[in-house]
Parts: structure tokens; C-alpha cells; sequence
């Protein structure tokens, strides 16, 4: 028997920033394949109108709260503000690719389609709330990234990272699409809000080893996407071998938006299960941060490292779903997510800028001497360092202070110390990049090359950003407090 | 419950033992007396000329992809066409975007080049 189809004006407006994205993504396509030699160049700039023309129409969306298409997708303030994220990271890091992907000799429209098609599967994440759309959406996010990260596919290291990732990815949805059968199996239901209406009200069976073995393959399949420890081993490769632009878009948007679907499955879903699976997500959370900052001290590759580094932010987010109970745990993981953000694309800019003929910007020894070489990069750079150390004027603080407080509230003391200790010993490898830059003498004398306007504008937005949210914290705390009301309730 | 599945586990047990018991006793009782023509690989008696791991064109690849992609897009149109009437308008306009939205991948591929065999 089929339930008769319902779809009104509201399904059509709720889904409509999607629409207009995908439309425009299809018209990009059309226009590229008409002629063998069109404006790539052209092609950048309308994926850059077609994000802007998406970031309006979700702004148009706040207020609304429903959920649309039978309860597959909602709309909330919480989808809004992962997506708003998820929009700006995807024009920075298109405004930075154009000249970088042009000088590699890999000038081609695809580049920018597969971004956009690749933020229409983390918008469909944002605002999905049945596992079966939380899964379309993340392999519509994680195709487009496989071939992104070989784009370069001449170079071994980018094929090697894309390969990689593809079988890890593909192997991580498997193991998600097997915990959602287990799901289904439970409580007949993919619906997020009837498995929460489930468990309410026949509780919690906790003899039932099939609820273990969803939350054991739950936290697989999304420790996977988020490059959790002991599920991280693909992240560098992919992180070192994919270009630069595209390791910023991951590092920062595939992260938010897979923090995005985490958190809405855990809280909406999940919340009795709670004391089962909080303590299992605690010692995640512990051994990303740790491992993923005793390995970045001893890379010598910058790209390496701050791989490494967004390992061990990825702990750091996780302490937030570990403090999901207490009212600002979720909100704390969603300032934590737009502090990182800017302050992590901030980095992969300035190894753009520091490409020249001979090296590729991406080592440490690279930033010897930037002080002299280019006093205002150099300066900037460290402010991106400051934040993502967690020192103030900068986002990085006040984000790390919410996460610790909630983690307090929840009586994690434990964890709010190892987390104390990791930001101590990522002191030693961010400070040692500023170390670099002002007492070492430049290795490279190359002059830099000059940077293009849409570069600079991105690396101003992300630094102007860093720094607002460290000095007015609370207007963005607001902000990420207000969207999650709904999320819990 | 959990009974019921004995002779299941029954039936694996003689499985695995009989494939296991084989093997070893004849491995243990066949006189071994290897030569170069009987361990040499087997392929329906006719010797070979090739090794199987030999490279094939990427155009299998490619055409093996495309073949993939529009045979789910029939696979999709099935249901769709069993459950016409109760979708309605509804899912005939569903209908019509699915396959402008793979149309326009078909053009792609079309002019890349992908259909193409020199």
C-alpha cells in the first residue's frame, strides 16, 4: 500500500536554496560542455553567483521551521546556520583555486561543478532528518570529493590521496548503510523523530545487542567522515595529495557538514541512548586530540601538519556531542565549527600565495623567514596560529572555552584536561611556524608572486572573520544558541 | 529459537570437515611427482598464450560506467511507471527533472568524448 504523495508550495520553498543551486550547477555544465573552449575563468565567477544567489535564498528561509517532503527534510535555524558555513567556506575556497588550478595546468570547469555539487550534498546533510536523506546527501558531499582530491592527475601523490579516499569513503558509507539497516530493524523507522518517538515510548532495551552494534557502526561511519581517531589513517594522505583549495574546502565544509548530520542524527535520534554512547565518543575524543597532536609535531610538511591539526580539532568538536545534555553543548560545537573554519581555510590561502617556480609552498622550511619576505602574510598567518592554538583576540578561545565549560557541566573533568594538555602541546607546533617566520633566515628568496584580488579578498574575509568572532564572541554564541532550540526539543 | 538453526551449524560443520578431510588425505596418500606440463596452469586443456592479468582499454571502463548509470535510470522508471496513477502529476514532473538531470550528464559525456572509440 502507498501512502498518497503530498507536496505542496511549502515542500518547493523549503527545498528552494537547493534548487537554485542545483539549476545552476546544471546550467555551469551545459555551458561548459557547449563549446571546447570556453571562459574558465567565467565558469569560477558564476559558481561565485550561484553560492551568493544560494546564500540569499537561505537567508530568505530564517524563521521558518518545518519539515517538508513526509519528514525527510526540515528546515530549522540550525540547518540554516550549518549552511550559511558550509556556503562562505565554498566561496573562499573558489575565490582561491582560479589562479592556483590555472598555473598547475588543470584549468577546467569541472573543478568548480564538482564543489557545487559537492555543497548541494552538504546542504541535503544540513537539513536531513531520515537516515535514508542523510545518506544521499553524504555521498552526493563525498563523490565529488574523491574526484576532486585527483584532480591533479598527474601528479602520484593526488591519485594516490584520491584513491584512498574513495575506498575508505566507499568503505565508511558501508558500514553507515549496515548500521541504518540495524536501525530499521529496531524500531521499523528511518524517520530521526519517530526512532526518538520509539524509544520514548517502548524505552530502552539495553540487553539488545542490536542497539550496540548500531552505535558501534554509527560511530564508524561518521568517525570516518569526520577523521576520527582510530579511523583518521586516510586523512593526511588525502589532505597532503588533493590541491590546496580543495584541502581547505575538506578540512573545513566536508567536516562541518558531517558534523552537521552527527549531531542531528545523535541529538534528535539518539538523546536516550545517551549514557550508552557518550562514554565510547569521550575516549574518541581523547585519542583524536592526543594522536592527532603528538603526530603533527614531528611532520615537516606544513600541509601535513595542519592535516594532523584538523584531526585533532575534530576531538576537540567531538567533546561538544559528548556534552549534548547540557544546554550549550550543541551550541558550543556550532561556534567551535565557524571559529575553525575560517581560521583553518586561513593557512592552505597563505600556502597558495607562498607557491612559486621552484618550491611548492607546502614545507615548513618554506615559511623560513616570511617575517622578511612578505611582512603582512607573515603577520597574518599568525593570527590563523593564535586561533587555532585557542589564544585570544582570536575565535579560537572563546570556541575552545564554551567547548571545555560544557564538557564541565556534563561532569567529563577528565576530558576537559586532556583537552587542557592537547591545546598546551599544539602550542609547541603552531608557535614553532611563527618561530620559523621571524628568527630564521629565509631558505627561499623567490620573490612572490603578486595575488589576485579574489585570493586576497578570501584571506581578508577569513582573517577579518577570526578576529571578530574572538572579540565579540557572544553575538555569534547567540546565534548558534538560537539555532539548536529546535534541535532537542 | 536459537535450536531451530542446528542443523544449519550441523550441515556447516560437514561441510567444512569434508572439503578439510579431502584435501588433506590426498594430499597425504597421492604419490607427488611434479613436472612442468601438469603444474602448469589449467585452462580447458588448450595451453596458454597470455597471462589473464593482461591490460584492457579504459574505454571498457568509461562505456561499463555509462552502461551502469542509465540502466539504474531504467531500473528508477519501473516503479514509477507501476505507481503512475497514484503519483500523479506529482511524480510525473518528479519524473521529467530525474531524467533532465541525467540528460544532461548523457550530453556530457556525449561531448567529452566518452562514446567515442578511436
Amino acid at each position: 500500500m502507498i501512502e498518497k504523495l503530498q507536496f505542496g508550495m511549502s515542500d518547493f520553498v523549503a527545498l528552494l536554496p537547493e534548487i537554485i543551486l542545483c539549476v545552476f550547477a546544471l546550467l555551469i555544465t551545459v555551458y561548459d560542455f557547449m563549446s571546447k573552449r570556453t571562459n574558465k575563468a567565467l565558469i569560477s565567477y558564476m559558481s561565485q553567483v550561484a553560492f551568493f544567489v544560494t546564500l540569499i535564498a537561505t537567508f530568505t528561509l530564517i524563521g521558518n521551521n518545518y519539515t517538508a517532503y513526509s519528514g525527510m527534510f526540515v528546515i530549522d535555524t540550525f540547518a540554516i546556520f550549518i549552511k550559511v558555513v558550509i556556503l562562505l567556506v565554498a566561496m573562499i575556497s573558489v575565490a582561491a583555486s582560479h589562479r592556483f588550478i590555472t598555473d598547475e595546468g588543470y584549468e577546467s570547469g569541472e573543478y568548480y561543478i564538482l564543489i557545487m555539487f559537492s555543497v548541494l550534498g552538504m546542504m541535503i546533510m544540513a537539513s536531513a532528518t531520515d537516515l535514508i536523506s542523510v545518506f544521499v546527501g553524504l555521498e552526493l558531499m563525498a563523490i565529488p570529493c574523491y574526484f576532486l582530491t585527483g584532480f591533479f592527475k598527474k601528479q602520484n601523490r593526488s591519485i594516490e590521496g584520491a584513491l584512498k579516499y574513495f575506498l575508505m569513503g566507499a568503505f565508511s558509507s558501508a558500514v553507515l548503510a549496515y548500521g541504518i539497516s540495524f536501525v530499521y530493524g529496531v524500531t521499523g523507522t528511518t524517520n530521526l523523530h519517530k526512532i526518538a518517538e520509539f524509544f520514548a515510548t517502548q524505552g530502552v532495551d539495553i540487553n539488545n545487542p542490536a542497539l550496540y552494534l548500531v552505535l558501534t557502526l554509527f560511530v564508524a561511519g561518521f568517525g570516518f567522515k569526520i577523521a576520527a581517531v582510530p579511523f583518521h589513517m586516510w586523512c593526511p594522505d588525502v589532505y597532503e595529495g588533493a590541491p590546496t583549495p580543495i584541502t581547505a574546502f575538506m578540512s573545513t565544509a566536508v567536516k562541518a557538514a558531517s558534523f552537521a548530520a552527527f549531531l542531528r542524527v545523535y541529538a534528535t535520534a539518539l538523546p536516550a541512548l545517551h549514557i550508552n554512547w557518550a562514554p565510547t565518543l569521550a575516549v574518541l575524543a581523547a585519542l583524536t586530540m592526543t594522536i592527532g597532536n603528538i603526530v603533527a609535531l614531528t611532520q615537516s610538511s606544513f600541509k601535513r601538519m595542519l592535516a594532523y591539526s584538523s584531526i585533532a580539532h575534530a576531538g576537540y568538536i567531538l567533546i561538544g556531542l559528548v556534552a549534548l545534555k547540557v544546554s550549550d553543548g550543541v551550541a558550543s560545537v556550532l561556534f567551535y565549527l565557524i571559529a575553525y573554519a575560517f581560521a583553518n581555510m586561513g593557512p592552505f590561502i597563505i600556502i597558495i600565495l607562498l607557491r612559486t617556480k621552484n618550491s611548492s609552498g607546502e614545507m615548513l622550511t618554506d615559511l623560513h623567514g616570511l617575517g622578511k619576505r612578505a611582512p603582512l602574510l607573515a603577520g597574518i598567518m599568525l593570527i590563523f596560529m593564535f586561533s587555532l592554538t585557542g589564544l585570544p583576540p582570536t575565535g579560537g578561545f572563546p570556541g575552545k572555552y564554551y567547548l571545555f565549560y560544557a564538557a564541565v557541566q556534563s561532569n567529563y573533568v577528565w576530558l576537559t584536561v586532556v583537552a587542557c594538555i592537547n591545546t598546551a602541546i599544539s602550542a609547541f607546533y603552531y608557535f614553532k611556524v611563527g618561530m620559523y617566520m621571524y628568527m630564521h633566515e629565509p631558505r627561499n628568496t623567490e620573490e612572490l608572486e603578486k595575488p589576485s584580488t579574489p585570493v586576497l579578498t578570501a584571506l581578508y574575509i577569513c582573517v577579518g572573520m577570526t578576529l571578530l568572532i574572538g572579540i565579540m564572541p557572544h553575538r555569534f554564541f547567540e546565534a548558534a544558541k538560537q539555532s539548536i532550540m529546535l534541535l532537542t526539543s | 529459537m536459537v535450536l531451530e538453526y542446528l542443523p544449519v551449524l550441523i550441515l556447516m560443520v560437514f561441510a567444512l570437515g569434508f572439503a578439510v578431510v579431502t584435501i588433506v588425505m590426498s594430499d597425504m596418500l597421492r604419490p607427488n611427482k611434479p613436472e612442468k606440463v601438469k603444474s602448469s596452469t589449467y585452462e580447458c586443456g588448450a595451453p596458454l598464450f597470455t597471462d589473464a592479468r593482461g591490460m584492457v582499454s579504459i574505454r571498457f571502463f568509461i562505456i561499463s560506467m555509462l552502461f551502469l548509470l542509465f540502466d539504474i535510470e531504467a531500473a528508477f522508471l519501473y516503479p514509477w511507471a507501476i505507481n503512475y496513477n497514484v503519483l500523479g502529476l506529482f511524480g510525473f514532473v518528479e519524473i521529467v527533472i530525474f531524467i533532465i538531470i541525467l540528460l544532461v550528464g548523457y550530453f556530457y559525456a556525449w561531448r567529452k568524448d566518452a562514446l567515442e572509440w578511436e
